[in-house]
């Protein structure tokens, strides 16, 4: 068929779902079908004879010329594909968008002219079926890649998983998990496991968790089940039997675990005999530590960095009077507000060096705000890391022995004053006597010689009555003072004497006093002074103790002819006195050994008193009270 | 056959003509840098072709042919082992896909590129040679080497011009093959016409 013959039937293109083009070597239209028409919405007629590079520019370029160019030549058809050339003819699509389309540039030879047949596929429903095919691919691709990467990765944690299971110090088993929470078979143990128990994985895997247990668990064991269904864990102890018949206490963390999308129970089992042997030892010493703690004589007080009580013993609670549950937690600046800050001062020289401080003589406040000498010593506790966590108190009141040094220490001084004074004064009497020796010598007169010799004797008594003055006063001093029962004293002194017709009145509750042990010979001496010296009116001796600002007073009096006002200021001094009792120097030097004091406040003609005062500290009261009695 | 060294380094310069001319449009067409280089030509028998292990030995082969029929007769074909051919394709496309594979629309594409070479070799050889033939419409085929040959598997084949091509597109170095399959005698002709244009140039 010709060219013109074809063109002649060129309508017949028109059927065609194709676009046609058929163009002469300069690019003239010479056929442009009806799907041509459709698709660009250009009627032939105003496409017809003219360059199709005017109405598609883009035609002109190499890509397109060359090629067709070769066409044009004789040579093969040119492939146009939707992928280089989506629009070899730009026509849109009824939706929008312009159609794919796929081109062939055919070579048609008529007779000495060669012409472009122009063939146009429209491949849009393709472009759209491989595009969604090629989305489809990818995805599917995506999530064969997604799971092969989660099963690398899955096998990868199992490796991992199973390194740890087979590493692991501990025991570890997995097993079933029944619907009540309660254990059932094994499904695996690791080499620790076996070894622990002496059963093989085989043996193991015929037995259940269930099957190992001897006696109890440390929790009822369906609390347990519910836990780890609950919670996801529980955590226990029990222990477990051995193949050879022994037992191993064990500790077990049981956690509720998905492994190969199966809910199983995995078990890291802990051997803890070694933890059982070291928390008896520990019980026994905590019980053993709890024993000296709670019975020590000693106070101790557990104290932190910052000047706060921890934990005291019942000696610490019972010397200020508290109980344990007030201390503990306290500052001592809320317990001890006056020495508090002494207290802190001696902590943070503990807690600055590290070191222990020992020795410290100190004073302590009772609740009643009694002043009580401590020896505290002081101990720093130390943490794992070396740091101080605290500071332990060892404190032993030491108020007594304190009392007695200090009294002893008076005594000695008094003795070696009184030692010294009655030394100058025998020198005084020997030097009289040497005197009243050479008199008699020169002396002819028998008279005047028994009057030296008189005087002489009269020396000698005073010599004498120094000497047994001494003798009285080296008693004092010489035992230790100690606690004495007022009551008591005047009762037994009251009973030492022959019936009189005086009344002797002991108006005194349960009071003792810290005093020398001459204290009784000080209020003996007192009754003896109202009987030698009340005079015929004496008909009453009443003993009474009060509380006064500062201390306790002790009156002893009568209802004598008192004591004239002249002698008041030498009733204490040495010497003075009718009698050669202990005297009233003596009485007052007792009496100071231990702090207390004596005075005299009686009205002369109405009687005679006596006041001891007794400091703070130097007496206490006892609980049963003592009524009066006459004599 | 009797060809001679001349006229074979004649074929290997008319073919490294048409595939430069395949680079230069390859080049305007995808706006890509694309060299195209024949490193290897040789001449062999159409029966031993199958034997072609290093070349063309894969189960999955792409091949764009196109036929030709004139003074001399046969068929030229590019032939790619398949991913080779997918890899070209995305790399002249600039796509990103998840795998390479060859889809509708990618063998269209190849195509197109089987098209342009195959186009630009035989227009050089006929050019120089002043002949006219008439061409078949292109076609895809795929399969192992005697499958993209099965349908021509008559014993009219008989000698085949191999010529290795290599695709240089940035790093990427893709190999096809370009087959040029004679008919028998068709080889023959080519080549005493070669002699003669060869003769009168000379």
């Amino acid at each position: 068929m010709t060219m013109s013959s074809f063109l002649s039937r060129c309508e017949n293109l028109d059927i065609l779902p194709a676009g046609i083009i058929i163009l002469e070597s300069d690019y003239t239209v010479i056929c442009w079908n009806r799907t041509m028409e459709e698709w660009t919405g250009i009627p032939r007629e105003k496409v017809l004879g003219r360059d199709l590079r005017d109405l598609y520019p883009h035609l002109s370029d190499r890509k397109y010329a060359l090629r067709i160019g070769q066409v044009f030549e004789g040579g093969a058809a040119a492939f146009f594909s939707t992928q280089f050339h989506p629009h070899f003819i730009p026509a849109p699509l009824p939706g929008g968008g312009l159609r794919f389309q796929r081109t062939t540039v055919h070579s048609v030879p008529e007779g000495n002219k060669t012409y472009a047949l122009v063939f146009i596929d429209d491949v849009t429903e393709l472009v759209q079926q491989v595009r969604a095919y090629r989305e489809m691919r990818d995805r599917a691709l995506r999530e064969v890649r997604e799971r092969l990467e989660k099963e690398a990765a899955l096998e990868e944690s199992e490796a991992k998983f199973r390194e740890i299971f087979e590493s692991a110090n501990d025991a570890i088993h997995i097993h079933e998990l029944r619907e009540d929470g309660l254990p059932g078979r094994f499904i695996e143990v690791n080499a620790v496991a076996c070894k622990m128990l002496g059963y093989s994985r085989e043996e193991f895997l015929a037995m259940t968790p269930l099957d190992l247990v001897r006696g109890g668990h440390s929790r009822p064991l369906d609390v347990i089940g519910r836990e780890i269904l609950e919670k996801g864990y529980a955590i226990f102890e029990t222990e477990h039997r051995r193949k050879d018949g022994g037992t191993v206490p064990v500790e077990i963390h049981a956690h509720r675990v998905i492994i190969r999308n199966r809910e199983v129970v995995l078990s890291v089992v802990r051997d803890i005999t070694e933890r059982r042997r070291n928390q008896a030892a520990l019980l026994a010493l905590t019980t053993e530590l709890q024993t000296i703690f709670d019975n020590a004589p000693a106070m101790i007080w557990y104290k932190d960095t910052e000047n706060r009580f921890i934990r005291v013993n019942p000696a610490a609670a019972a010397s200020i009077g508290l109980p344990r549950e007030e201390i503990e937690g306290k500052s001592a600046y809320d317990l001890f507000p006056e020495l508090a800050e002494k207290y802190y001062r001696d902590d943070l020289e503990v807690i600055s060096t590290k070191k222990p401080k020992l020795g410290i003589i100190e004073q302590m406040q009772t609740r009643n705000g009694g002043i009580r000498w401590v020896e505290t010593h002081k101990v720093p506790l130390l943490d794992l890391e070396g740091n101080v966590s605290g500071i332990l108190l060892f404190v032993n009141d030491i108020t007594e022995r304190k009392m007695a040094e200090d009294a002893l220490a008076l005594a000695n001084r008094k003795l070696h004053l009184l030692s010294s004074i009655t030394r100058h004064d025998l020198l005084n009497q020997v030097s009289a006597l040497k005197w009243y020796i050479e008199l008699a010598r020169d002396e002819k007169e028998l008279t005047t010689i028994r009057e030296f010799l008189d005087k002489m004797k009269k020396v000698l008594d005073t010599a004498e009555e120094q000497i047994t003055f001494t003798r009285d006063y080296q008693e004092i001093g010489v035992r230790e003072p100690s606690w004495q029962n007022v009551a008591d004293i005047a009762a037994r002194i009251r009973e030492g004497f022959p019936p009189s017709g005086v009344d002797i009145l002991l108006e005194v509750d349960d009071i003792e006093v810290y005093a020398d042990p001459l204290f009784e010979k000080v209020i003996f001496n007192l009754f003896e002074n109202s009987f030698r010296y009340g005079g015929p009116s004496l008909s009453r001796i009443r003993v009474s103790a009060g509380e006064e600002q500062g201390g306790l007073v002790i009156a002893v009096e009568d209802n004598g002819v008192g004591i004239p006002e002249e002698d008041k200021k030498y009733l204490f001094r040495k010497g003075f006195g009718k009698h050669t009792g202990l005297g009233l120097f003596l009485s007052r030097e007792i009496l100071a050994i231990t702090g207390l004091s004596i005075r005299e406040t009686g009205v002369p003609g109405k009687g005679a008193r006596f006041e001891i005062f007794v400091p703070e500290g130097k007496f206490r009261r006892l609980t049963r009270e003592r009524t009066g009695e006459k004599g | 056959m009797n060809a001679g060294e001349e006229s074979i380094d004649a074929i290997r310069e008319l073919i490294n003509i048409g595939v430069g001319r395949a680079a230069g449009l390859l080049n305007d067409m995808t706006g890509t840098h694309i060299r195209l280089q024949v490193p290897e030509v040789r001449v062999l028998r159409y029966s031993d072709l199958t034997r072609e292990q290093r070349l063309l030995d894969s189960a999955h082969l792409s091949a764009v042919t196109l036929r030709f029929s004139g003074s001399f007769s046969g068929m030229s074909m590019l032939v790619f082992p398949e991913k080779s051919a997918a890899i070209l394709i995305m790399a002249l496309t600039g796509e990103k896909i998840e795998e390479p594979d060859l889809d509708a629309l990618r063998i269209e594409t190849l195509n197109e590129v089987g098209n342009i070479v195959n186009n630009a070799v035989m227009g050089s050889i006929t050019n120089v040679l002043g002949e006219r033939l008439i061409y078949s419409i292109p076609e895809y085929r795929e399969g192992g080497i005697g499958d993209i040959l099965g349908r021509e598997g008559s014993p009219d084949y008989d000698w085949v011009i191999l010529a290795v091509s290599q695709f240089i597109i940035e790093d990427l170095r893709v190999v096809g093959n370009i087959l040029m399959i004679f008919e028998i005698g068709a080889l023959d002709t080519l080549l005493e016409k070669i002699t003669a244009v060869m003769g009168s140039h000379s």
